[in-house]
């Protein structure tokens, strides 16, 4: 009778010690990380526009500028424009009331407003919409912008400097 | 009858010893890997430069392996619905002291991996096994902090 326990023992101990021995396993952990950087930029196609040469009392050609926009930010965002002095000629100026844009979307799926004077405080003319609040690709922007000349305007070469602004909320 | 209670405890206290006395553990010389600062469409790879150095003991005497996995994908730490998905990280072994067989091609972590066999008897004093790993962030990541832990599991 102790023979047989003995042996009932010695394969308990033998069974149980493969059973070990195949579930034998140990985990450690390590931390990964890393920072994905801030992508928030606005770029302009051309940084100079000419309307050329226009009468007194005419409107000139229309121009266009392409924006284009980038952020991986996931915030609300929008752009605006603005001039930073009228369009002036030694003394004279033309009112920024005659500087004339129309804004339109090429690729995004925000809100534009569609038209409206250039002014010297900030006009948002986009609002990202949520789609744009990580830009896979570029949200892409078109202003086309005109000038009406006043009648009886003295003639010169008219400047101005135009801002225009990608700004997070 | 006081027999039968003392065969038991005999048997449990010979386990409980032969346990106690086994040496099977894993152990790295790093707590983490940081790949820094990356762009969207950015790869990086050879992290970390000198190489994550695991140590495997085992004196049971049986093949073993290590394997790794990723505890979830490498989360936004402040939005964790923005992850960088498993298949663009990726790990590989560059050298080992032991004479098993070490995966040196990259590997996903889409699923548990085996990145060394030891053969039977190998590991009484310690194998190193040291890997690398790479990244690619992807165009539409979120900016900021991302983070998961790698679970390195010897087994036999």
């Amino acid at each position: 009778m102790v023979f047989l326990r003995v042996i009932a023992v010695v394969f308990f101990v033998f069974f149980l010690n493969i059973y070990t021995a195949y579930s034998t396993q140990e985990d450690t952990p390590l931390t990964a990380s890393v920072n994905v950087n801030s992508i928030f930029k606005i770029s302009i196609q051309d940084s100079f526009l000419d309307f050329g040469s226009v009468d007194p009392g005419e409107i000139s050609t229309k121009k266009d500028i392409n924006l284009s926009c980038v952020t991986n930010n996931n915030k609300d965002w929008s752009v605006s424009i603005y001039a930073q002095s009228p369009l002036a000629y030694e003394e004279y100026e033309i009112p920024l009331s005659n500087f004339k844009w129309e804004a339109s979307v090429l690729n995004g799926s925000g809100q534009v407003s569609t038209s409206g004077n250039i002014g010297l405080t900030p006009v948002n003319f986009y609002v990202a919409g949520i789609d744009d609040y990580i830009t896979e690709t570029p949200v892409e922007l078109a202003l086309s912008m005109h000038i009406d000349v006043p009648a009886g305007q003295v003639a010169g070469r008219y400047r101005t400097i135009l801002v225009v602004t990608m700004h997070e909320e | 009858m006081r027999s039968k209670p003392l065969f038991f405890a005999a048997v449990f206290l010979f386990l409980a010893c032969q346990n106690a006395l086994a040496s099977f553990n894993i152990e790295t010389d790093l707590n983490s890997i940081d790949f820094g600062y990356m762009n969207p469409t950015a790869t990086k790879g050879d992290i970390p430069f000198q190489g994550l150095t695991v140590r495997c003991t085992s004196d049971q005497g049986n093949p073993w392996q290590l394997r790794l996995r990723l505890e979830t994908p490498l989360r936004h730490d402040n939005n964790p619905s923005q992850v960088i998905p498993n298949e663009n990280f990726w790990w590989y072994g560059i050298s080992t002291t032991g004479s098993g067989t070490l995966v040196i091609d990259e590997q996903d972590f889409l699923i548990e991996r085996v990145a060394y066999n030891a053969p039977a008897g190998e590991g009484a004093s310690g194998i190193d096994i040291r890997l690398q790993f790479k990244l690619t962030i992807p165009s539409s990541a979120q900016s900021g902090p991302y983070s998961t832990r790698i679970i390195l599991t010897l087994i036999e």
